[in-house]
């Protein structure tokens, strides 16, 4: 449990871009510790993104409650959360003190472009797991999905649940 | 804003917002800056970009913020409290009275489905966000290196993170030189 515990305080600690970013490095440390399985790990993921509520949350209480049921879902919970938090209770002020200053400004702009960054990441890893199957090759039923959910995504794009809702239909009928 | 208000208000967010902490942006600002006005427009963009780039979640660190804004540090750990607690709650109870929810086909199925619906929204975030930085072509260029450099040789996000401040400081520093006039 400690070992669950510490994974989330240093993925909590040390990721910008939000519960998104997180999920691809959380999988990382708790697949190649042999935790989890990663077929399991990619159902938490699609349950997180279809339940509501912060992505980052749902995986941490869904992992922490699979190792140790209710007790492991309040420790990754809380020990995703609590670094962060108290990092930005305590810079809050400090940080809109200085929001125009010369350099902070600068890093501002850095870190938008890191964050960025990091969802393109997150995405591609998304796309290794969607388009990829186990046996290497790749999956083109994926390809009839996102075309679908792409237009989708056109005409709906106020209402990301009805994106999600749509794909995991699609995904019954299809796959 | 009372304590009690301020907990549910986000217990709320966190209960009815679908697709994460990207998705509850908008609706906090709608209900803070445009129904209730307890925050201006100005200091609300501030807030948003300060909870994109601060660590952790995107959602937990606007509660943060908001709730500080609000009613001081109690605030801030109440609007946390409040928008964490629907999706602890939810994601127990399925795992809890469901315990054999990754074995069921169906699921497997329509996971799939959903991993691809994430792939289009994400795109659509990561659209929004370049479409800020476009104005900018090194930025777009160094957001490009930053996904490369992570997704092929996993980069360590701290090292991505370090990087941003030094090339932030370096080109604050060629700004602040460029202000002096020559003499």
């Amino acid at each position: 449990m400690l070992e669950l515990l510490f994974i989330f305080l240093y993925v909590g600690l040390l990721t910008v871009g939000g519960g998104i970013v997180a999920i691809p490095i959380i999988q990382q440390e708790v697949v190649s510790r042999g935790l989890i399985t990663l077929s399991d790990f990619i159902l938490m993921i699609g349950i997180a993104e279809s339940t509501p509520g912060p992505i980052g949350i749902n995986v941490a209480t869904f992992v922490g409650y699979d190792q140790f049921g209710i007790v492991g879902a309040f420790i990754t919970t809380t020990s995703f959360i609590v670094p962060s938090f108290f990092i930005l209770l305590l810079s809050i002020n400090t940080i809109k003190k200085y929001r125009q200053h010369l350099y902070v400004n600068q890093w501002f702009k850095y870190l938008k472009a890191v964050v960025a960054g990091l969802i393109m990441y997150a995405t591609f890893t998304l796309v290794e797991i969607g388009f990829i199957t186990e046996q290497q090759t790749i999956e083109s039923k994926s390809f009839i999905v996102l075309a679908i959910l792409i237009a989708v995504s056109i005409v709906l794009y106020k209402k990301p649940w009805a994106v999600v809702l749509i794909g995991g239909i699609l995904g019954i009928l299809i796959y | 804003m009372t304590y009690k208000q301020l907990f549910l208000q986000f217990f709320k967010f966190g209960l009815f917002t679908f697709g994460g902490g990207y998705a509850m942006i908008p609706m906090m600002s709608r209900v803070f800056v445009d129904e209730q006005k307890l925050i201006d427009e100005h200091t609300m963009t501030d807030y948003i970009a300060i909870s994109q780039i601060a660590p952790g979640m995107i959602a937990i660190n606007m509660a943060n913020v908001i709730g500080r804004h609000l009613k001081g540090k109690r605030g801030s750990f109440i609007a946390v409290s409040g928008v964490a607690l629907p999706s602890f709650l939810i994601i127990s109870v399925i795992a809890a009275f469901i315990p054999n929810i990754l074995d069921i086909p169906i699921v497997v199925k329509a996971v799939q489905g959903i991993v691809i619906a994430v792939i289009v929204l994400l795109s659509i975030t990561v659209i929004n966000l370049l479409k800020y930085l476009k104005k900018y072509w090194y930025l777009l260029t160094y957001a490009f290196m930053v996904s490369m450099v992570v997704f092929f040789f996993q980069v360590p996000i701290v090292v991505v993170i370090l990087s941003a401040i030094l090339f932030g400081s370096i080109h604050a520093w060629i700004l602040s030189k460029k202000e002096v006039p020559h003499a």
